[in-house]
């Protein structure tokens, strides 16, 4: 083949040229750290990197989700705990009013002190969390129950979604833990005890014993089922940390680079280059030599 | 054959060399001038009737022209070049879906829906609430400003296409001067090869364009066609021009003189035109026909499940974004409904009434969207159809990669075929310079030779 100048001089250029741009690219490689700087650098890569992106997006959500509404949860937990040991305490004195060589004056101070431990429940069972009445089902900007006692929230759960499929309710309704709906009226029964202590009355006061442990146990089911909620819902935060762990490493598998691979590239890379220069020079040198002499 | 003779072969050997020396530097001086084809001189003997006379005669240039190879090299021009502007206008279509570059719909997307998780969390509180409609407003914002984007990214390769369109029409009427003149110089007898050369270059120049076939009619005049229209007959250059058909599809009209446009668009294979012609009406289309469906879906189906919904007042039946009727257009226009705007308590987290405020069931239902199969009629997850989106760009920006890296491999392959053919060799030129100028010496001795032999045959009769 006949070689001509243009020839040479052209395959020269192009081929550093060539050169160059893979340099360029191992450089944004190593530079950026990342084997996907484009989408078009592998296409089937940074759809499924899209993907895991979303699916970590979605474990965030489910996660901050759970943040959100384990507060109130456990709230609620320990408000009926708090409640619980209320209506020990009124248990102890119905006990105490119940032996028959108390006079009717301490049993009327001790309707006093029962008034006192029903406001006391009253405020436990009205507690406001971070989204509102916990107490009050959906009706969360109304206080659960009237100075009265009187229900005003509703008896619906309230849901929260906690992972793909998993709707989880995340609330402990006053209605079951402190009125009829849930076996016994609380504040009924409170209210009663008070009202026998105030008479004198002995047959109420015993017949408030049995109601009593009734409450408290209604109260403490109300609990257990508090805590149930709250186990589900670390239970699923749990599941998301893992996933979480795994999707991450997915998605630095599938968008990061080897830094010592990303090195050794771009080094032979260099050195390849740096020999074509040093090549195409000799080349250049040839045939810029004065050859009319 | 006398002493006279001998003068005259000395004489044309003299000049014919010159000649052959005279060429050899055209070639040295114009070694590096980009489309010049490499020249030699013909020598010949001379005949002189039917005895041997002996001399040398130059009777003109050769240029060192395949006509096959250049042909190739106009088609691999115009497909690389085609390539290379395709793989160039997607640069700037991919960008708009880079997520690893911080680009892209990935978050505004993943935030629509994470504020319903949000509200389902906490449905009283006025902030979630708000938050719902700056993220649906968000996601409105970021669909429409990346439809926008394309929009304007398929206008600029529009103007940029019109600005080639106007290039090629400059050409053509060079393209046709430089006929006339070779035409005039070659009946005049003349050597024509710096118009040849000008005007083959200008062909190459072209070929970068359009594709270009070049042929010769009838009568010796040398035809350009482009996209299967004649651009140039002999002196005569027709125009080219890109305009917009009905459906906002580029179109090439051709037009001989003043007659009427011709649509030859179909017939476009190469060159610039090509590829801005496909990275605008196929690749940027298909993108934002996706980006339309996809916000379609979304938006219909937030839609659907917001206004199954209860505000905070207890009303239901709002429309969370204001849509099209259809997916067509739907990214540019999709927005937050205006009767929402400034309206967090209009935000519907209850599924009824009675469970207004805290009651989050519909909250609930739409943030399971983002799991739930919405998209391109219920086969994908909203997630997925962008995860597809975000892979055909990068498959059609890497296929076009490809093709610009292999096309600019074949051409540079047939440039080094053209050059091997025309080129100047330096080293060539050395011997021919050395063998003319050695030539010449000689043809000057053999003057001198004659003219010792006269001197002294004119000593002998002097008196």
């Amino acid at each position: 083949m006949r070689i001509s100048d243009a020839m040479q001089t052209n395959g020269i250029a192009t081929s550093l040229q060539s050169m160059e741009s893979q340099y360029q690219n191992a450089s944004q490689v190593a530079a950026s750290g990342l084997k996907i700087n484009a989408p078009s650098d592998d296409p089937v890569g940074a759809a499924q990197l899209a993907r895991v992106q979303a699916s970590i997006d979605q474990t965030t959500t489910y996660q901050n989700t759970i943040t959100s509404v384990q507060g109130d949860l456990t709230l609620a937990e320990s408000s009926l705990a708090s409640a619980s040991d209320v209506i020990a305490s009124v248990k102890e004195l119905a006990l105490e009013a119940s032996d028959g060589s108390m006079t009717a004056s301490a049993r009327q101070s001790m309707a006093t002190q029962v008034a006192q431990l029903q406001s006391q429940l009253l405020s436990i069972a009205n507690t406001k969390g971070t989204n509102g009445y916990i107490f009050s089902g959906s009706q969360t900007n109304t206080a659960a129950f009237s100075d009265t006692g009187t229900y005003q929230g509703d008896n619906v759960d309230r849901t929260a979604e906690v992972g793909q499929g998993n709707t989880a309710v995340v609330n402990v309704t006053g209605a079951k833990a402190f009125t009829a709906a849930g076996g016994i009226d609380v504040f009924a029964t409170l209210s009663a005890l008070q009202t026998a202590l105030s008479n004198n009355d002995m047959s109420g006061i015993s017949a408030s014993v049995s109601g009593l442990d009734s409450a408290s146990s209604q109260i403490s089911v109300a609990e257990g089922d508090a805590g149930i909620k709250l186990d589900r819902l670390s239970t699923a935060s749990t599941a998301h940390q893992q996933t979480q762990l795994s999707l991450a490493s997915e998605q630095h598998g599938l968008a990061s680079a080897d830094p010592a691979q990303a090195y050794s590239q771009l080094t032979t890379l260099q050195n390849a280059l740096e020999q074509a220069i040093a090549t195409s020079r000799l080349t250049l040198s040839t045939l810029s030599a004065n050859r009319f002499q | 054959m006398g002493l006279n003779g001998l003068y005259n072969l000395a004489s044309d050997a003299m000049q014919a060399n010159s000649f052959a020396l005279n060429v050899t530097g055209q070639n040295i001086s114009n070694a590096s001038t980009p489309g010049y084809v490499r020249r030699s001189a013909i020598l010949e003997t001379q005949v002189a009737g039917d005895v041997t006379y002996g001399g040398v005669q130059a009777t003109g240039i050769h240029r060192a022209f395949d006509q096959f190879t250049q042909a190739r090299l106009y088609d691999a021009t115009g497909l690389s070049s085609s390539a290379d502007s395709r793989n160039g206008a997607l640069a700037s279509v991919e960008a708009l879906f880079n997520d690893t570059g911080g680009t892209g719909l990935a978050a505004p997307i993943s935030a629509l829906f994470s504020s319903f998780s949000a509200l389902a969390a906490n449905p009283s509180d006025t902030t979630t609430r708000a938050n719902v409609l700056s993220a649906a407003s968000n996601f409105a914002q970021a669909m429409s400003s990346t439809s926008a984007s394309i929009a304007q990214q398929r206008a600029d390769m529009l103007s940029q296409a019109q600005g080639v369109a106007s290039e090629i029409n400059g050409y053509a009427t060079q393209i046709a001067q430089y006929s006339v003149q070779i035409t005039q110089a070659q009946n005049a007898g003349q050597d024509a090869s710096d118009l040849l050369d000008k005007r083959d270059h200008l062909l190459t120049s072209l070929s970068q364009d359009v594709d270009v076939h070049t042929a010769t009619d009838g009568q010796g005049q040398l035809v350009v066609s482009v996209a299967g229209s004649t651009l140039v007959e002999g002196g005569v250059a027709s125009k080219l021009s890109v305009s917009t058909d009905s459906s906002g599809a580029m179109t090439l009209l051709s037009q001989q003189g003043n007659g009427p446009l011709t649509d030859v668009t179909s017939h476009l294979t190469g060159g610039k035109l090509a590829g801005l012609k496909e990275a605008r009406d196929v690749d940027a289309v298909a993108e934002n026909q996706k980006l339309d469906q996809l916000a379609y879906d979304i938006g219909s189906a937030v839609n659907t499940q917001h206004a199954a919904g209860y505000a905070l007042d207890g009303s239901t039946g709002h429309d969370l974004f204001s849509l099209g009727a259809s997916a067509t257009g739907a990214a540019a226009t999709i927005a937050v409904d205006p009767s929402m705007v400034g309206h967090p308590e209009l935000v519907a987290a209850s599924s009824s009434a009675a469970t207004v405020p805290g009651g989050s069931d519909n909250a609930v239902a739409l943030g399971n969207l983002a799991t739930a199969a919405i998209a391109n009629g219920g086969t994908q997850t909203a997630a997925d159809a962008y995860a597809n989106i975000v892979g055909d760009i990068g498959l059609r920006k890497a296929a076009a990669q490809q093709d610009s890296d292999t096309r600019g491999a074949l051409t540079s392959q047939v440039q080094a075929m053209r050059d091997s053919t025309s080129g100047v060799s330096l080293d060539e030129e050395m011997v021919n310079l050395s063998r003319y100028q050695s030539a010449y010496s000689a043809a000057s001795k053999l003057f001198s030779t004659a003219d010792a032999l006269m001197t002294e045959l004119l000593g002998d009769v002097k008196p």
